[in-house]
């Protein structure tokens, strides 16, 4: 491969111009697992950010170091502000799904979510970080160019008409390749550690009673399959992490990881991260295909049976035809 | 085997033999710049170059919220099952246990939206690493208990419980199997003295 071989595969891949659907339903479900998990925050938030916290600001600000990006620093550490980020949160969480000034929400849901991490650092799992870090890179795609109020108003004002224009794709590049690297780098995690090499990873998550939820009766029971189960979760979030890209495999390893991320959620009880994980999955499907997708449910949509809403009474019906 | 992206002659906005465009240099560079940040901060292992590049990016990570770990139950998955309780002493000289909230004794509801107490007991708190917190958190439990004004608690000591998941070669446990009370092994890890200020 020559230089201007690598600079053109470099530029067609983040700069060549693809449709914008799938960002934007991607945006769609994005938005609706951030709504949620500011939602579980809701019964026992005081325990976590207000006057009385399990983790004093000042204590979390030593923690985290100078110099963050912390709305509580500017605005003070009172329970009312707390109170204020958080509902300014979930106002540009519901903004940001509805694509409703889709980047100014984005901007702020971010800004938002930042400083409420920093305020306590202690309660955060990686659901919480990939959200974070997924939420900076989209404010600055093009997520609401469809599938938005943004664009029903363009279309009111005359800004718009027609299928949404294909844009660069390079912010949602970088999603993608952040996901892929989420889960190469937890894969490669795994391979460092005994438990996974052998096979009784599982053996033990299943054994850790905080993370019980549904009973699996035959799995849990047979060492063989949990060694299994082991090998087979590392090898799918490996290629959720790599050949995802080979456009002949990508949509097996979708559902795949679809299906590890539907397993883990009906057997173990971390709330939200699978679901975040899922949306993520949204963001890899490739964006023709979505289009596709999108294309058909629209026209299904248009085709459905039109029922009459209000049956009018036999004279006015002869009267109205 | 074909690779994405698709590609197309009209698709390359360098290759067009068009005037230099500087927002395009803009958007590269920036594109770069955050592909190495995630690169640095999110792949793990150390290495001489990653290291080097690390004392630049991640100071940036660190302040605009871009820091991430993805070592979910790796390298090792937990091999204990573990919590927390504190004693409280109060100025009558009573004592209370009180435990923090435990998952293993929830239903699958409440489970869900308590789920952040476990992160920060069991995941954090236990850990000596975390000794920065174990203040705030006596004073948490402090402030909990103070129920009655005139016997306030003058003194909270934390608690760590665990019991070893054995290795199935060693001993295989069956799915669904509960250690009995006396079969954790505990441990005063903290103690402090309630100030009349924590209580307000």
């Amino acid at each position: 491969m020559t230089l201007q071989g690598i600079r053109s595969l470099w530029n067609r891949f983040f700069f060549g111009k693809e449709p914008v659907e799938g960002i934007a339903v991607f945006r769609i479900c994005f938005g609706f697992v951030l709504i949620s998990s500011a939602l579980f925050l809701l019964p026992c938030f005081s325990d976590w950010f207000g006057s009385h916290a399990i983790v004093q600001a000042s204590t979390a600000a030593t923690f985290t170091g100078p110099g963050r990006l912390n709305l509580f620093s500017w605005l003070g550490d009172s329970e009312n502000t707390a109170y204020l980020i958080y509902a300014t949160h979930l106002v540009a969480a519901v903004g940001l799904m509805l694509g409703f000034f889709t980047r100014t929400s984005a901007v702020v849901a971010f800004v938002t979510l930042v400083s409420l991490h920093h305020r306590n650092p202690l309660i955060l799992n990686s659901g919480d970080t990939a959200l974070r870090v997924i939420l900076f890179l989209l404010i600055f795609s093009r997520a609401g160019d469809a599938f938005s109020l943004d664009r029903w108003r363009g279309f009111g004002q005359g800004r718009a008409s027609g299928p949404p224009a294909p844009q660069m794709p390079w912010a949602q590049r970088l999603i993608q390749l952040q996901i892929c690297l989420m889960y190469l780098a937890t894969a490669c995690f795994k391979l460092q550690g005994e438990a996974w090499s052998y096979g009784d990873a599982v053996y033990y998550s299943s054994r850790l009673w905080d993370f019980e939820r549904f009973p699996v009766p035959f799995l849990y029971d047979s060492l063989l399959a949990m060694q299994l189960v082991t090998w087979v979760s590392v090898a799918i979030e490996l290629a959720l992490g790599t050949v995802v890209w080979v456009k002949e495999w990508r949509n097996s390893i979708l559902i795949s990881g679809l299906l590890l991320h539907l397993s883990i959620e009906y057997s173990m009880n971390i709330p939200v991260f699978q679901w975040v994980m899922i949306s993520l999955l949204v963001a890899l499907v490739a964006p023709k295909d979505m289009r596709h997708l999108t294309t058909r449910m629209q026209a299904l949509w248009e085709r459905r049976p039109q029922v009459d809403p209000l049956p009018l009474p036999a004279g006015r019906r002869k009267k109205a035809a | 085997m074909k690779i994405l992206p698709n590609s197309s002659a009209d698709n390359r906005p360098f290759d067009r033999g068009e005037t230099f465009d500087w927002r395009l240099l803009a958007l590269n560079l920036f594109v770069m710049f955050h592909l190495s940040v995630l690169l640095v901060c999110g792949m793990p292992g150390s290495f001489p170059l990653k290291e080097k590049a690390a004392q630049f990016l991640r100071p940036y990570a660190l302040r605009m919220g871009l820091w991430q770990s993805w070592d979910m139950f790796a390298p090792e998955p937990f091999t204990l099952n573990a919590y927390l309780e504190a004693e409280v002493e109060f100025s009558d000289g009573s004592t209370r246990i009180w435990t923090f909230p435990r998952l293993s004794e929830m239903g699958v509801v409440d489970k869900m939206f308590n789920e952040r107490y476990r992160k920060w007991a069991v995941d954090n708190i236990r850990l000596d690493k975390h000794s920065l917190f174990w203040a705030d958190t006596a004073r948490y439990v402090a402030w909990k208990t103070n129920t009655v004004p005139a016997n306030p608690p003058h003194k909270v000591s934390l608690w760590r419980y665990w019991h070893t998941i054995e290795s199935p070669e060693r001993r295989y446990v069956p799915a669904g199997y509960r250690a009995r009370a006396g079969q954790f092994q505990k441990y005063k890890f903290y103690s402090y003295q309630v100030a009349a200020e924590d209580v307000l």
